[in-house]
């Protein structure tokens, strides 16, 4: 995490606006943090290029909603700074699933195809986030037909990797919610 | 259908006559029905040019036998000019035929478009199942045309042609009686042998007219599929269809021209001939001393004179028969019974309480399909009803018939204890309001929309009276907020622009823009990026950095600064032009690597500082830019570089950087210009300062003086909680409210998404407040919390006071309605409370939770 948090500060959108001593054009640190992800690793440089042409930088205040549950985000969020807090309603209540800090690559399902969201995606600081909206990527898809399996790969990939943790942490009666690799 | 049905159906076709005879009237109804006066004054017309087409006959004969021959001087003259002043009238008359022609033609088409037009919206919809858009449009447009420019000439052709006929043959006769029957002989020989060939004319026409039907439905099928036709590729498929079509047409067509020539070259031939007996029998009549020279001149060209008249009843023969053919079949295809009689005026429009009672409801399709088969239910005043099954169930059939679209076969729906096919469809448009699934949103503004279903039951919106009309706008906006569109169209308001000189308006914008940096400056700093006069805008074009305020002038508009020399020596001068052009280079060539080779789609080149058309023109400079300087270019293509950096927009046109130092050199550049715009001309350009309002931005824009950084849409929302709140403090809110409700909303309402789609076709429902509300999955496109509000209106605002019936594919939202029915392949299974139908454990429980296993 270390080395995420050095990179992303050094291009934090808010301050990029203020010092134009750094030269780097947003696109081609875009394309620099997107390289990075796993979920692209594979993915030819001319489409990456154009993801990374495409993706907006985003600012949200401490509170501020992503989505709600049930809503169809259908967008990919990669964590510059600040933090988010994934949310699950109950009655009245809500409790905190997980935190995602800078370097987080969270949405990669909603790109695939609508879905309403499970959950609820709140920012708990000032937050800065890169997104990828599913249209996009769609068009992305359809350009490279490549990229469809590629996406597909990792996607699995991803899927057994939280399983097999999950499963080593998991206790026996969480037991009965794991399996979600042979669906 | 029972009999008491069908002796309905009767007395519907008497009590409407008008709508239905529109297809069975005669091609020539057309061309005299409101145009007798025109026709008669045509009349007189081709009296007198028939007069003035003998007149130069007569004055050739003496000009040839008096004047010539008697060496008559005066009497040349005077014949000459007789024979100029006759051609010089027949003339003119010619050209008022021809106008009044054209305008009975077109009177007479108009009148059959729009009468065929009113009679084509009412007919059933079971009709439009089996016609194409497409056979509509070309049928009105197209084939009605042929039709409509022979009723032009319907009375005008035949009887000018046969008068000039009569009259060059009487005076032939005159001439010479023996010479003349000799060369009439012919044309009775024509008369039998062209009906013939007229007749197959036909049978060729009648073929065209049917395949060109078919052809234009076959476009109009591929057309509206095209979205399956793309996604399956089924380009040469559909090709295939199209083409095998177009080859018949292309062969009938062929056989139908070569049998129309065939007339004509028949008719000339054997009108050919006459000459030819004038020559032998009068060459002989003149040898013998019984005819004279000047009489065989006059003869000759008499004899030819006779030729056009005839070669244009000919022609008009044709005419009608084509004409009467395209119209015949045209009509034909549109003969059919309205099913309901739509202008029936009701004695009062019964009041509707809303209370709904459906016995044995049966709908049987024209083809026999029973789509529904024996519903009943009955529903108090004011009660709720979902509607769930399974597709194809028949939810929809129902919802139509109870919305009086179909007429139902047997059994019956009553509302409030009347029959419903006994109302009149206007009590029943007037009491139901139906909002289908996938509305239909009508080209034009919000409001028209808002105001379509009202303004169909004659109540449109009062105007002129202030106060009514400001009742009006309040009845729209608080429709707007029940259904969850208000804030839609408060940032199509807050996103148009104001016309220049609406002085009140202006002022009221610039108090709320002092109002908003007081009371948000500062919160809302990430989220706008304010102008100021000493700050480069990263949310602003080059060229905006530079002016810091828009031109007064259309000459001197951004987009055609870069032709601009003056402007050009400008940037020179404080430095700008080569740093500028080196930016455009570099923007060229990013946009070049990213963009070429992908689908010129707006998704890829909304954010490309290069437009999609421009790529190649790109590409071709910077291919040249590798072997010459720049300073080489025609001047075009260094105006079109100079454009790609002034509209360089940082936080946009990602793929490149403002150079280091053009920033400084660009402030300094805005501080130079108002010197350098004063010395073009005074008042050129009004330049950004707070108290002066932007033209040519958005309301937007000019309340938050800056520009929008890009972000999120829940951001969007917080900026429009701040801004809502300003507006209603300043009393602006209905203003922009109207402004957005006067916003177009695209073609057949393309710029709306499909969420707005419903929620419009939901408020104009509600804005004539029927009684019964039909829903066929009217909130399928909504997200959660749209449905939630239109959920919170039905059970606050609607219980009690509006029945409702809805049909419903979302399970969960079924609890909080009175009443749930479960259709089944054209049956009602279960019908009764949410809680009665779960403990049943019947249908709704193997919906809602499976299949028991």
């Amino acid at each position: 995490m270390n080395y995420w948090n050095e990179k992303v500060h050094s291009m934090n959108s808010s301050t990029e606006e203020k010092n134009n001593h750094n030269q780097v054009p947003v696109m081609q640190q875009n394309l620099e943090l997107l390289k990075e992800l796993p979920f692209f690793h594979y993915f030819p440089d001319k489409s990456l290029k154009l993801l990374a042409f495409l993706a907006k930088r985003s600012t949200l205040a401490a509170g501020e909603l992503l989505f709600d549950e049930g809503e169809d985000f259908g967008q990919a969020y990669l964590l510059l700074s600040g933090e988010l807090t994934l949310l699950k309603r109950s009655g009245e209540e809500a409790r905190i699933v997980r935190h995602y800090y800078s370097g987080d690559f969270l949405g990669s399902f909603s790109l695939l195809g609508s879905m309403p969201s499970l959950f609820a995606l709140q920012a708990t600081a000032d937050t800065t986030v890169l997104t990828i909206g599913r249209e996009e990527f769609a068009k992305i898809l359809e350009q490279f037909p490549e990229t469809g399996k590629l996406a597909l790969k990792a996607l699995l990939k991803e899927l057994h990797g939280w399983e097999r943790k999950n499963l080593a942490e998991a206790t026996p009666p969480g037991l009965n919610l794991a399996g979600a690799t042979m669906l | 259908m029972d009999d008491r049905n069908t002796s309905q159906d009767e007395s519907m076709k008497r009590d409407n006559p008008s709508a239905s005879s529109v297809t069975a009237k005669p091609l020539l109804h057309w061309a005299f029905s409101g145009n007798l006066k025109l026709q008669l004054m045509l009349l007189l017309v081709i009296v007198l040019i028939v007069a003035a087409r003998v007149v130069p006959l007569e004055m050739q004969k003496r000009i040839i036998n008096d004047a010539i021959a008697l060496q008559n001087l005066r009497g040349l003259f005077l014949y000459c000019a007789i024979y100029i002043l006759a051609i010089t009238v027949a003339s003119g008359l010619k050209l008022s035929i021809n106008y009044l022609q054209t305008v009975i033609g077109e009177r007479a088409m108009t009148a059959m478009r729009k009468s065929l037009y009113n009679h084509i919206l009412t007919l059933p919809l079971n009709f439009f199942r089996t016609t194409q858009p497409g056979t509509v449009v070309s049928s009105l447009m197209t084939e009605l045309s042929t039709a409509g420019s022979f009723a032009g000439m319907a009375f005008a052709v035949p009887v000018s042609n046969i008068l000039t006929l009569l009259a060059f043959t009487g005076y032939l006769v005159w001439l010479n009686t023996k010479l003349a029957l000799a060369t009439l002989i012919i044309y009775p020989i024509v008369v039998l042998v062209i009906p013939v060939l007229q007749k197959k004319t036909n049978k060729a026409n009648k073929k065209r007219v049917d395949l060109a039907r078919a052809t234009s439905s076959q476009i109009a099928e591929s057309i509206t599929g095209i979205h399956e036709v793309q996604a399956h590729g089924a380009y040469s498929q559909e090709g295939g269809k199209f083409a095998r079509l177009a080859e018949r047409l292309q062969k009938i067509r062929i056989r139908w021209s070569l049998f129309r020539f065939g007339i004509k070259t028949a008719n000339n031939y054997f009108v050919g001939l006459g000459p030819f007996v004038v020559f032998v029998y009068g060459g002989y009549l003149i040898m013998h001393g019984q005819l004279e020279l000047g009489a065989m001149v006059a003869f000759l060209s008499a004899q030819e004179k006779l030729y056009d008249p005839w070669k244009e009843l000919i022609e008009f023969y044709q005419i009608y028969q084509d004409a009467s053919i395209s119209y015949r079949r045209t009509m034909s295809s549109f003969d059919a019974e309205p099913e309901f009689s739509p202008d029936v005026v009701d004695t009062p429009a019964p009041r509707l309480t809303g209370r709904l009672e459906v016995q044995d409801l049966v709908y049987d399709t024209p083809e026999g399909l029973r789509l529904l088969n024996g519903i009943s239910f009955s529903l108090a005043a004011g009660e709720h009803l979902a509607v769930v099954g399974f597709s194809g169930g028949g939810k929809s059939t129902l919802f139509q018939c109870l919305g009086k679209m179909f007429n139902y076969s047997s059994g019956s729906i009553r509302l409030d204890g009347m029959e419903l096919s006994t109302l009149s469809k206007r009590t029943a448009i007037e009491g139901i309001g139906y909002i289908s699934q996938n509305p239909f949103i009508f080209t034009g503004t919000i409001e028209d929309n808002l105001l379509y279903a009202q303004k169909a039951l004659g109540r449109p919106k009062p105007a002129g009276s202030g106060e009514e009309t400001k009742a009006d706008l309040d009845r729209m906006i608080l429709v707007l907020q029940q259904v969850g569109l208000f804030v839609d169209v408060m940032r199509f308001g807050l996103d148009s622009q104001i016309a220049t000189d609406d002085q009140p308006v202006i002022d009221k914008i610039i108090r709320i823009r002092l109002r908003f940096h007081e009371n948000f400056g500062e919160r809302l700093a990430d989220y706008v990026e304010f102008y100021r006069r000493d700050t480069y805008h990263v949310n602003s074009s080059v060229a905006e950095n530079i002016l810091f305020g828009t031109s007064n002038r259309p000459d001197f508009d951004y987009h055609l600064l870069p032709d601009n020399s003056s402007f050009r020596s400008f940037l020179q001068s404080v430095g700008l032009l080569e740093p500028l052009l080196a930016l455009s280079v570099e923007l060229a060539r990013q946009a070049v690597d990213l963009l070429t080779g992908v689908d010129k789609v707006d998704i890829f080149f909304k954010n490309s500082p290069v437009p999609a058309d421009r790529l190649e023109h790109c590409e071709r400079i910077l291919n040249r830019l590798k072997k010459q300087p720049l300073s080489s270019l025609p001047s075009g293509q260094q105006s079109f570089l100079l454009s790609l950096a002034l509209n360089f927009t940082p936080a946009i046109h990602t793929m490149t950087r403002l150079p280091a130092g053009l920033e400084k050199k660009i402030l300094a550049a805005r501080l130079a210009f108002p010197k350098w715009a004063e010395s073009i001309a005074a008042d050129l350009f009004t330049f950004y300062s707070d108290t002066s309002y932007i033209h040519g931005q958005s309301i937007l824009n000019n309340i938050f003086f800056g520009r929008i950084r890009p972000a999120l849409p829940h951001a969007q929302e917080v900026m429009n909680q701040a801004i809502m709140h300003l507006l209603v403090e300043e009393d602006f809110l209905e203003k922009v409210a109207a402004i957005g409700m006067a916003s177009q909303v695209g073609n057949m309402g393309d710029r709306l998404s499909g969420g707005q789609r419903q929620k419009l076709a939901i408020a104009r429902v509600l804005m004539k407040s029927p009684k019964i509300i039909l829903m066929d999955e009217a909130t399928s496109a909504l997200d959660n919390k749209s449905q939630a509000r239109i959920q919170r209106l039905m059970t606050t605002r609607w219980r009690g006071s509006r029945t409702v019936i809805a049909a419903v594919h979302r399970l969960d939202i079924i609890e909080g309605f009175d009443k749930v029915a479960v259709m089944k392949a054209g049956k009602l299974v279960e019908f009764g409370t949410y809680h009665e139908l779960l403990e049943r454990k019947g249908s709704l429980h193997e919906l809602i939770y499976g299949r028991k296993k």
